[in-house]
């Protein structure tokens, strides 16, 4: 058995919530880039960055299907679910970050580090060991966090073939892995997003397919033997192909082959953006301002929105139509008036929501109280 | 760029007026540190008439938009001076309640026959995004205003009206609520005390 | 979705007169010509399309500066997304004005006749109308097909119900249709087949319509000694929705979001912008460029019929050949540039002729290439819905102006044996506030800061008291057909090209006014179990300003343009017949709202589409 086998159900358990955490930590990026773009410009970087973060928050209900298809639990509320930015993906320890900042050429190559198909990977081996450092946060396939997957890909394969053999393991003894409440999957009845469509996890097969869809979406990695095409079976491009467009300043179209988009042209005008502070803190603002407070504001919205999503997830899935689409809609207000604002004594830097839910919390003194 | 070529280039806009005011209130020197008191103050007189925070405010993108609005229409002028009254207003009733500073703001600046109109359409630029052609009456007095029609200042300008977030609404054709939201009570957003002075 | 109309897809006005190439030449891109286009691809048919606009909307960008321009226009009218272009205008409200006994106003690009003013527009530009409608999408009743039989009033369609349900059911999947089936049957029952359901589940009511079910559910009215009982019902709508997953037999639905020329991902559902007309800002609402989408999709991938479009083509006169009646050709106007009359003409053939320019074109056209008709029926009996509106202010907070345009109604009033003696109404409980009646929210914000003197607080505490309470009923009233209600052409009024521009000479029936003050009353006792402050005003120098057994009203059309050029049982009574084939010219299809002989009360686009899979139908059958 490799290093990386899931060999365990508790295992496989906890690698969803990884995938969980995963898709969630890409959408404070990918949304403060968007909402950095000053409105009115830059439409096509919009709509890609737009698509991508809606698609990061069906990857991540796909995620919880899977986990509540197995019995597993399902709760956005805890400690370390949001990390504290920057921070690492289980591919990136050796080259990059994510930051929170707004769209920037460095911006957008890291997104399409986030996004790299995996043989656009540098590393080869499906999984390197090294040393993570105690202080940086990161996603591993095993607890003590010395091993990695190199490519997001190769963690949702890992999550497929583990898959695989526990059902197989399972249906040996006469039972399944699928033990969990039909009841909690969440449907395209519940929720909608650009691409690909939500169904219910409910044996091997429907559980491969979504596993499926969330890397396709990501990558276009629909076989390891072969490089992708850009479209995937359903006829969509890819998040990484998305951002490459515009690196390459091109839309994609049916056809093309990776790397020479033959569409309409892309202009980006990289002056239309509000610069924003790095990584912003609620301590970057003076305390007892508006801008503290509509920042404090912001997160603790932003932990009642995951205390919602949660409840969502466990069995109230009428609530993702009713409140948690309207306070995504809503997030956008929020961030756009932030990030409108200068922050004081930031060398003329905008703010920014700072995503500090655990910190937040703590100021409240009422985390999980 | 002093604040008088300033004020001049405002006038005669080859250049996006707001990119200019932007620029000019960040900018460095004597001009610099002048337009943003001025913009300071516009800021704070746009606060007390609309009843937004600052932060509210500055959060539509638009502050440098609409000063750099009124400037264009009715000249620098007229502007200072219903800053300047509504400064000396603030520094008057300091201490005093919203009653009697909503008086002398009556009086002395919305009842002024050559404030007065200015100081209404600074209102409903921050709640519509449009400036008003204002009253025939005051073009004849304090006229002519050759650029006093009614437009809308930008597609943005039209979109962050504050119109509908007092409301709870969004503007027709942006920032929807979402599928079904619109089967919740609205969320109407709280504000100042002096709400209740009727 | 792909609308990928690149270069391939657009044809020059010399390729076009390729002579014999087409099998049909089809005159417009909006729904009716989108449809047909898409019928006859999928068997194999060649279609030159002609479009009189520019068809910069193909791209999302294209799209979205539409969207733009309605953004800064401070008018926000009707038509302000869409240029002015002088080489193919469109009627524009703010051109109107109240006519005096007699006048003529010229200045509006329909010639108003009067002696009533109507306000009916129509949009030209790729897509037509479905650009600008609201998509509510009611079916017409079983009994607007027979009204003369039924209530001796207006005409029976050559036609019943039931030879166009099945294909409502194929317009309903075009359009995308969220609705909900159950909550639309009536006492008299449901005009549904057993056990269908639309492609998406219905768009939830408004907080505005729950607040005013709240006040009327469980009570009633009497009409002509019936008691009719009222409830709010959510209407039909062609936006998209929650998927039905037991539509189609358990197949479900797919919806259809926003075409571009590259891949896009948006408007797979309403968001509740508000703003279905005139723009919806996602494309969750249907335009017929989503059915074009399909129909180049079908000849790149299936290799299935070929569409070339020609833009900027304005169809001028239609040629006939003396021996046989037949079309021999379409004469079309191509201009360089909306800025410029510069045009070069030239004569466009095929087997077939479909004109789907809507009622006022088509008949204009008709007209002005001297073909009224062996009936003389072509431009009469135009008809729009006449509208009146009754706007208040509800006791409490109802959060007006979120959802879409429109979610819900009072459709109980639709039928009835009432209708002997007046007009049918269905009612529109409208999301956007009294802005239809009043200008608001605008007008409110204005009059509130300069005449209310109001500042700070205690103008956004008016603004909430004056905004979120407010409540618009329109009640969209029955026209039944009158010859003298028509279009007509006249060479001293023509357009930028030399096209003769639509003259229109109207009056409200008589029949239909009785069913306004009806609605007025009606209003009258719905406000009073709501506690509603009604705010009603009918302004004597409004365009629409009539005067009806000493009360005024204002009347608007519905832009729900039918009638001229209706279909009948013969060459003397009608124009086409039951396909839509003009009775005097074999190969000449007239499609669209103008072939309907009454309107009811139901929005017309969901009959008009249905009467694209007739026509269409027919078509095919004529060119095998």
């Amino acid at each position: 058995m490799d290093s990386h086998d899931i060999a365990t159900l508790e295992s496989l358990e906890e690698h969803l919530f990884s995938a969980m955490v995963l898709e969630h930590a890409t959408l404070p990026a990918y949304l403060t880039a968007l909402y950095s773009i000053k409105p009115g410009t830059n439409q096509d970087a919009s709509n890609i960055l737009r698509v991508v973060a809606v698609e990061e928050m069906l990857h991540m209900t796909i995620a919880a299907n899977l986990l509540n298809a197995i019995g597993g639990t399902v709760n956005l509320t805890q400690t370390g679910f949001v990390p504290s930015y920057p921070t690492y993906l289980p591919d990136s320890i050796d080259d990059f970050q994510i930051h929170i900042e707004a769209f920037t050429p460095s911006a957008l190559e890291t997104f399409l580090k986030i996004e790299r198909p995996v043989y656009l990977g540098t590393v080869q081996q499906r999984v390197v060991k090294r040393r993570i450092p105690n202080h940086v946060w990161c996603l591993s396939p095993n607890k003590d966090g010395t091993t990695q997957y190199t490519t997001i890909g190769e963690f949702y394969n890992a999550i497929k073939e583990s898959f695989i053999r526990l059902e197989a393991e399972a249906q040996a003894k006469g039972s399944t892995i699928f033990t969990g409440d039909p009841a909690f999957q969440i449907t395209s009845e519940y929720y909608y997003s650009g691409g690909g469509k939500l169904f219910p996890v409910t044996n091997l097969d429907s559980a491969v397919q979504a596993i499926d869809l969330v890397i396709e979406q990501g990558e276009g990695y629909v076989d390891e033997d072969k490089p992708t095409g850009v479209f995937d079976q359903y006829g969509e491009i890819a998040h990484f192909y998305r951002f490459e467009q515009l690196r390459l300043g091109r839309y994609y179209v049916r056809g093309d082959k990776p790397g020479f988009p033959t569409g309409p042209a892309i202009e980006i005008d990289w002056d239309a953006v509000y610069l924003t502070v790095v990584d912003p803190k609620l301590a970057d603002y003076p305390e007892g301002s508006e801008l503290y407070q509509a920042a404090l504001n912001f997160n603790i919205a932003y932990a009642q929105f995951l205390a919602l999503l949660t409840e969502a997830y466990n069995g109230k899935r009428e609530l993702m139509m009713r409140a948690a689409v309207p306070a995504m809609f809503d997030f956008r207000n929020l961030m756009n008036r932030l990030i409108r604002n200068p922050a004081p004594q930031q060398h003329g830097r905008h703010a920014a929501a700072t995503f500090e839910i655990d910190a937040t919390n703590a100021i409240l003194g009422t985390a999980k109280a | 760029m002093n604040k008088t070529e300033f004020y001049a280039k405002l006038s005669t806009p080859a250049n996006d007026p707001a990119s200019l005011a932007l620029a000019a209130i960040q900018g460095d020197g004597e001009a610099g540190t002048y337009l943003r008191g001025v913009y300071d103050q516009f800021l704070a007189f746009s606060v007390e008439v609309t009843a937004f925070s600052r932060f509210d405010l500055e959060g539509t993108g638009q502050g440098e938009a609409y000063f750099a609005t009124v400037i264009q229409v009715v000249g620098y002028e007229i502007l200072e001076q219903l800053l300047d009254t509504f400064t000396s207003i603030i520094n008057q009733t300091g201490g005093e309640s919203t009653l009697v500073r909503n008086d002398l703001l009556r009086r002395r600046l919305f009842g002024n026959e050559r404030l007065g109109p200015i100081a209404r359409n600074i209102v409903k630029l921050w709640f519509t995004g449009n400036w008003y052609q204002l009253p025939r009456n005051w073009s004849e007095k304090f006229g002519p205003a050759p650029k006093d029609v009614t437009f809308t200042v930008s597609a943005n300008a039209y979109v962050e009206g504050l119109l509908w977030t007092t409301i709870g609404a969004h503007p027709a054709g942006a920032k929807a609520q979402g599928y079904g939201s619109w089967a919740n009570p609205p969320r109407i957003p709280e504000f100042g005390s002096d709400a209740v002075v009727r | 979705m792909h609308l990928r109309i690149d270069p391939t897809r657009l044809t020059t006005p010399h390729e076009a007169v390729g002579d014999g190439h087409y099998d049909a030449v089809i005159v417009g891109s909006g729904l009716s010509g989108a449809i047909i286009a898409e019928q006859l691809c999928k068997e194999g048919k060649r279609v030159l399309m002609l479009e009189a606009s520019p068809i910069t909307n193909k791209s999302l960008r294209g799209y979205n500066e539409y969207v733009t321009n309605f953004f800064v226009s401070p008018s926000k009218d009707n038509q302000s997304p869409f240029p002015e272009n002088p080489n193919a205008p469109m009627p524009r409200t703010p051109t109107l004005r109240k006519l005096q006994p007699g006048e003529v106003n010229t200045n509006s690009y329909i010639v108003q006749a009067g002696p009533y003013v109507s306000d009916s527009n129509y949009t030209r530009t790729l897509g037509g109308t479905t650009m600008h409608w609201e998509a509510k999408t009611p079916r017409m009743l079983p009994e607007d097909f027979k009204t003369r039989t039924l209530y001796d009033q207006g005409l029976d369609w050559p036609i019943g119900y039931d030879d166009i349900e099945p294909d409502y059911q194929r317009a309903e999947r075009e359009m995308g249709v969220s609705g909900d089936v159950a909550a639309l049957r009536y006492p008299g029952g449901s005009p549904y087949p057993k056990n269908y359901v639309y492609p998406m589940q219905g768009l939830p009511l408004s907080y505005l319509d729950h607040m005013v079910d709240r006040g009327i559910a469980g009570t009633s009215v009497e009409l002509d000694g019936e008691t009719i009982p009222l409830q709010v019902r959510p209407y039909p709508q062609a936006r998209n929705g929650v998927p039905n997953a037991a539509y189609d037999g358990g197949k479900g639905y797919t919806p259809v979001g926003a075409v571009n020329t590259h891949q896009v991902d948006i408007g797979e559902r309403c968001q509740g912008n508000t703003n279905c007309v005139p723009i919806c800002p996602v494309q969750a609402k249907y335009w017929s460029g989503k059915t074009l989408a399909k129909v180049l999709r079908m000849n790149d991938e299936l290799d299935k019929g070929e569409i070339k479009i020609l833009p900027q083509a304005v169809a001028s006169k239609v040629e006939i050949n003396p021996e046989n009646g037949h079309v021999s050709g379409i004469q079309v106007k191509v201009y360089k540039t909306p800025g410029s009359p510069e045009h070069e003409t030239i004569t466009v053939r095929g087997k077939i002729y479909v004109i789907t320019t809507a009622a006022i074109e088509t008949a204009r056209l008709m007209l002005a290439s001297g073909l009224p008709s062996s009936s003389g029926l072509v431009g009469r009996n135009f008809m729009d819905h006449a509208f009146i509106l009754c706007w208040g202010l509800m006791p409490e907070i109802c959060g007006t102006y979120r959802g879409s345009s429109c979610t819900g109604g009072i459709l109980d009033l639709r039928n009835g044996p009432f209708r002997k003696n007046q007009a049918a109404f269905s009612v529109d409980i409208h999301n956007d506030g009294w802005g239809w009646a009043t200008g608001s929210p605008y007008s409110d914000l204005t009059s509130l800061v300069d005449d209310g003197n109001l500042f700070g607080g205690p103008l956004r505490q008016g603004l909430v008291d004056r905004l979120s309470h407010q409540l618009l009923l329109a009640f969209m009233i029955d026209v039944p057909p009158s010859e003298s209600n028509r279009i007509t052409v006249d060479p001293q009024y023509t357009d930028a090209l030399g096209n003769m521009r639509p003259n229109l000479s109207f009056t409200t029936p008589e029949y239909s006014m009785r069913g306004a003050a009806y609605a007025r009353q009606f209003a009258k006792t719905v406000f009073s179990r709501l506690g509603v402050d009604d705010h009603t005003q009918y302004n004597p120098e409004n365009y629409g300003y009539v005067v009806y057994e000493g009360v005024g009203y204002e009347i608007r059309g519905g832009n729900h343009l039918c009638g001229t050029h209706i279909m009948g049982t013969s060459k003397n009574n009608s124009v086409v017949d039951t396909n839509q084939r003009s009775w005097d010219h074999a190969n000449l299809y007239l499609v669209g709202g103008g072939s309907m002989p009454s309107i009811g009360t139901a929005n017309v686009s969901p009959t008009i589409a249905a009467l694209c899979y007739r026509s269409a139908r027919a078509m095919l059958k004529q060119l095998s």
